[in-house]
């Protein structure tokens, strides 16, 4: 319509659009650090790779105030009712990345002690394989995270 | 110091028929300060810890039993993970074990490229754990430089062994390849990234009112109980125990290098951190001689019953495809002769032995490992007696705690 | 080590003291290691102690079941003592069997022996009498068994929490050895 004031001011979209685009821009996560991924995942957050340019890096350590739970490294048997217990204190939504093979499926270490994937008792969204995983892959998965809750649909409890 | 002496005087009960209860509270396993997971049940009068219970085990991941059902050269990825700060120490170490286990000694060149990267896995532990224990305390900038300088050093590291963190660049019987052609450049360029931000770190701690009272006198560990706890390393040396494996039992080519071991006698917080400071400034003088120093020659042990022979030999000379299967076939491969080894090399964090068993068979029959924090964190209980709540992530800090050896 | 800096003396001492209760002194690569009784293991750790070996270096154990030519009880516990003056070693080993595993504690001693004693009560199930809190170090007091023996399936995990899509050991490690013997390798 053209000469429509309106159209000057209002942008028009769907509410889960626009749900979804604040809640991607604005993932706080909760490191659940454990193991070598561990200093990895510090280099990722460090100055030099910097996920804060993605709006994805805000570390919050109570997990009531996060809603992005990265699993970084290897879970023992001993550790995943800590882990279990953390994600049951999560607020909705919330979403789950295992950061290393050791996270992803136990990578080398098939053994009595750890656990063969955080998935035996989480609900994972994103794996991000390699160990441990490079910055690089580490910046795509989140960015593919970000783009599945663009894209999900947006419960509103 | 006594530890009586440093307890408040417990106060039962009062007159006015208030009692006092002593507070327990968890602290971890999941907590920003305990780098990796560590549980800590303290027992507080106020913000006073009048006792402690630390427990840790979060990441077994059972390496001791994991090695047993692979070959000698299976190990070394393993051993990347003991600590995953300075892996290229805990490979070296190991191959080492081997290598006495077998009675062969390797080329001189290797020793060098053995010193030269041990050193630069130990200027990237201290670096963290420096950079993290003053992240904890605030100084988020001192982190910050440091990862930078870091990242510096992981890449050189990768140039050279293909991978930035678990490297296994170590085989038995020498390092899988030889250093790139340009690493004396390269080199250059770490050590002046490594510099500059000592520099400036230095300058933004030293005379920082916030860090110096957090660290002056807090978290003290006479001599006598760090001989009694059996603790080694940069923890030991700022409490007085003057003991380097590096100088006192020389491996590799440490009898050739000249460097300093520094000593501090105060035993706390900022002794340690001293310590370390000096350990990278002496780390990199190590590597300025060591690659001054270092002959040309073959970085492999010319051995059919320990190395691989060379690709190209393999594809175009039968002896050396039959020794290329013979080395990887199960139930053949490397073989030491039956016996037992206790071999030490100084880790990021002090004496870090391998106990091996071999039955004469391709596998360990036991691979023990001495892990460096495992005394140091038993002192942990005791080092935190008579402190304040707040003082406990500085001192777990300057400990240096790395989940993977110590729970291995 | 450096042979040189292990100390032959050590195990003379231990004799002249001992008497027969040094049962015998292996010898690996220009080291020695001396075996007593676990009777007098107490006694002589508190000897070399008083001659200068006065930090405690390592303290672990091995399962010799099954190892070639192994005649002495199954369980050998090492404990490497260090002279923080004299930068001298001592190597002193126990046999014990794997029933009753029974040896006295050193947490009198040194300070960190309570830490290894507890691991190695963990993993071996050897028991330190006298100490002051032999529990599990680094597994949970929920786990059964002492995984670092040979006998205990490496595979065999006691998860604490249910677990989604858990696969049976017994049937893990069937498939493999049936693998194993396909290829005629015989992998162990
Ligand atoms: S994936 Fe690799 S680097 Fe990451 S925790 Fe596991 S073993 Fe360590």
């Amino acid at each position: 319509m053209a000469g429509d004031p309106l159209q000057e001011v209002v942008v028009t979209t769907k509410l889960d659009r626009v749900l979804g685009w604040a809640r991607k821009y604005s993932l706080f996560q909760y490191p659940f650090v454990t193991a070598c991924c561990g200093m990895e995942f510090m280099a990722t957050s460090g100055s030099h790779y910097d996920t804060d340019r993605f709006g994805a890096a805000f570390p919050r350590f109570s997990p009531r105030q996060a809603d992005l739970l990265m699993v970084v490294g290897t879970i023992t048997h001993k550790q995943a009712p800590i882990l279990k217990r953390v994600y049951d204190q999560m607020c909705e939504p919330k979403w789950v990345v295992a950061f290393g093979v050791c996270a992803t499926s136990g990578g080398f270490y098939q053994n009595y002690g750890s656990v063969p994937g955080i998935d035996c008792f989480l609900p994972v969204d994103m794996y991000i394989p390699g160990c441990p995983p490079r910055p690089e892959t580490v910046i795509d998965a989140l960015l593919k995270l970000q783009d599945r809750i663009q894209n999900q649909r947006q419960a509103l409890l | 110091m006594d530890i009586a002496q440093k307890l408040p005087q417990w106060k039962a009960g009062r007159e006015d028929g208030f009692d006092i209860e002593p507070l327990y509270i968890n602290m971890g396993p999941s907590h920003p300060a305990m780098h990796g997971t560590v549980k800590m049940v303290l027992k507080l009068d106020g913000e006073t810890v009048v006792g402690s219970e630390v427990e840790i085990g979060y990441l077994h991941r059972c390496f001791e039993k994991t090695v047993e059902m692979k070959t000698w050269n299976q190990v070394i990825p393993y051993t990347d993970r003991l600590n995953y700060v300075s892996p290229l120490i805990n490979n070296m170490g190991y191959c080492l074990a081997v290598e006495k286990l077998l009675g062969v000694k390797v080329p001189e060149r290797t020793d060098y490229i053995r010193v030269i990267m041990c050193e630069l896995s130990r200027i990237g532990d201290h670096l963290t754990c420096i950079g993290a224990g003053a992240m904890e305390l605030g100084a988020l900038t001192a982190f910050l430089y440091f990862l930078k300088a870091r990242e510096s050093s992981w890449q050189l590291i990768e140039e050279v062994t293909g991978a930035r963190l678990t490297i296994s660049y170590g085989r038995v019987g020498g390092v899988v390849r030889d250093l790139p052609a340009n690493f004396a450049e390269r080199w250059a360029w770490v050590r002046s990234q490594v510099e500059q931000n000592m520099e400036e770190v230095s300058v933004l701690l030293n005379t920082n009112r916030i860090f110096l009272d957090r660290m002056k006198g807090v978290g003290v560990m006479p001599l006598d109980r760090v001989l009694s706890y059996g603790m080694t390393g940069p923890f030991a040396r700022s409490s007085g125990f003057d003991y380097d494996v590096r100088r006192d039992e020389p491996y590799f080519a440490y009898d050739r290098v000249r460097f300093d071991v520094p000593v501090r006698t105060d035993g706390d917080n900022w002794a340690r951190y001293q310590v370390r400071m000096e350990e990278i400034r002496q780390s990199v003088r190590i590597i300025d001689q060591a690659l001054a120093q270092m002959p040309e020659g073959p970085v492999r042990l010319e051995d059919p019953k320990v190395t691989l022979p060379r690709k190209k030999e393999v594809y175009s000379n039968i002896e050396a495809l039959m020794n290329h299967f013979k080395l990887l076939m199960p139930g053949h491969g490397i073989r030491p002769p039956q016996g037992e080894i206790y071999s030490a090399v100084e880790g990021g964090n002090g004496e870090l032995g391998f106990w091996l068993v071999s039955d004469g068979g391709d596998r360990p029959w036991r691979v023990r490992v001495r892990p460096p924090c495992f005394p140091i964190m038993s002192g942990v209980e005791e080092l935190i007696l008579g402190e304040q709540v707040a003082d406990i992530v500085p001192i777990f800090g300057s400990v240096n705690m790395i989940g993977g050896e110590l729970d291995r | 080590m450096s042979p040189a800096n292990s100390s032959p003396a050590f195990a003379e001492e231990l004799r002249a003291a001992l008497g027969p209760r040094l049962l015998r002194v292996e010898s690996w690569q220009g080291r020695e290691a001396a075996v007593v009784e676990p009777e007098a293991w107490l006694e002589a750790v508190r000897l070399l102690k008083s001659r200068g070996y006065d930090f405690l270096m390592d303290l672990s154990a091995a399962d010799y079941s099954g190892f070639p030519g192994h005649q002495a009880p199954p369980l050998g516990v090492s404990l490497q003592l260090f002279g923080s003056g004299t930068r001298r070693r001592a190597w002193l080993k126990a046999y014990l069997p794997l029933e009753g595993a029974r040896l006295a504690t050193l947490s009198d001693e040194f300070a960190c022996a309570n830490w290894y004693e507890r691991e190695c009560w963990d993993m071996f199930g050897v028991e330190f009498v006298g100490h002051p809190h032999l529990k599990r170090l680094l597994l949970y007091e929920e786990f059964q068994g002492h995984p670092l023996r040979k006998d205990y399936p490496i595979l065999k995990s006691q998860p604490l929490i249910p677990m989604r899509n858990a696969v049976d050991y017994e049937s893990v490690a069937a498939a493999r050895r049936a693998a194993a013997d396909e290829d005629g390798l015989g992998r162990g």
